[in-house]
């Protein structure tokens, strides 16, 4: 006959036991990536936010040299094969998201934007910022901004 | 001594009633059989007289102790020496899994399973995100859309570990010969080509 003490001692086990089946269960594969959106233009002098001004300095001296960058939303996104990741955009277009490939660690995330851009590949790295056109806004142009997840 | 057997019922209760250990109603029941009974009189006389006798013995043999150290040496019989501090320890922990095995397996199953759960969350959250083995952020491959009639500039900004994808509107039929025109002089419009003409088509060979 068990005592209280054993059948609290076995409950616990179970529990901890289903917990960790739980936390180690196989789960579909996905990759963060931070996603922004940002509106450049010529329409006033403005950065929205201040921390806008590493974009625009690359731009710069890129040769796009606009005078207003606004970001127009930010998100963190967890990208997976299936379904694509869909951010719908401004200026009515939608930008689908997919993990493209995993391998050893190293993932591709794949852009569309239907439309305007079939596919743009990306490999996700430690550092670095991709920047993608993202078609026309009031005057200026849409940008992607994709970067390590924070 | 011819004694009266009525007396017998009270003999027990003589030494306690010197001692002053009867309760009242039986002192006052006693003492009225004392003043109508003088053998028991006497009797309570002896055993007072027999008291006092062992009471002064016992204090002259009192007098005669050496008390000195005397609650040392009493606490000394009592606790045993001290043990070394490593047979202790081991006294301490047989008893503990000895007596409180229940306490101390419980005790082991819910740190198992703090460890279970704990530790994959935090190695989870200090660990890189997956897919992230890459040390820069890389464009592998660009492709406009047929009808958004745009061509891909990528733009490789080294110093500031970025890419940048620009899209730019392809150049129109208008454009091109828009182009060609600025090309000729102005001063001699007639060297200006025919630009309304059709262009020439292939027919048979």
């Amino acid at each position: 006959m068990s005592t209280p003490a054993t059948s609290a001692r076995n409950w616990v086990l179970g529990v901890g036991l289903l917990v960790a089946s739980l936390a180690w269960a196989d789960k579909p594969a996905k990759v963060p990536l931070q996603v922004d959106v940002v509106s450049v233009s010529n329409e006033g002098t403005v950065l929205e936010p201040a921390t806008l001004k590493k974009m625009k300095d690359t731009f710069d001296r890129q040769g796009l040299s606009f005078t207003a960058y606004r970001q127009l939303s930010s998100a963190r996104l967890e990208v997976s094969a299936e379904p694509p990741t869909e951010l719908k955009l401004p200026n009515g277009r939608t930008v689908s998201l997919r993990l493209d490939k995993l391998d050893k660690d190293s993932a591709q995330v794949k852009l569309s934007i239907p439309g305007l851009l079939d596919e743009s590949r990306v490999t996700l790295g430690k550092a670095g910022t991709v920047y993608q056109q993202a078609g026309n806004h009031r005057g200026g142009k849409l940008v992607l901004v994709l970067s390590p997840s924070r | 001594m011819a004694h009266n057997p009525a007396c017998e019922r009270f003999w027990p209760e003589l030494s306690p009633f010197i001692d002053g250990e009867l309760a009242p109603s039986e002192r006052t029941h006693l003492e009225r059989h004392l003043a109508a009974c003088p053998d028991c009189t006497a009797l309570v006389a002896d055993l007072r007289a027999g008291s006092g006798l062992m009471r002064l013995g016992m204090e002259m043999a009192a007098d005669e102790a050496d008390f000195t150290d005397f609650a040392q040496k009493v606490l000394a019989r009592v606790t045993p020496d001290r043990p070394p501090f490593m047979e202790r320890l081991r006294l301490s922990f047989d008893e503990f899994f000895t007596h409180q095995r229940n306490v101390w397996m419980t005790s082991l199953a819910t740190a198992a399973v703090v460890m279970l759960v704990a530790v994959p969350v935090l190695l989870l959250r200090t660990a890189q995100p997956a897919g992230y083995a890459g040390e820069l952020m890389e464009l592998q491959a660009v492709r406009v859309a047929e009808e958004a009639h745009v061509q891909p500039v990528v733009l490789e900004a080294e110093a500031d570990k970025a890419t940048i994808v620009w899209l730019v509107d392809e150049p129109t039929r208008d454009d091109e010969d828009e182009d060609l025109r600025r090309q000729v002089s102005p001063k001699s419009p007639a060297a200006a080509p025919n630009l309304n003409t059709p262009r020439p088509e292939g027919g048979e060979l």
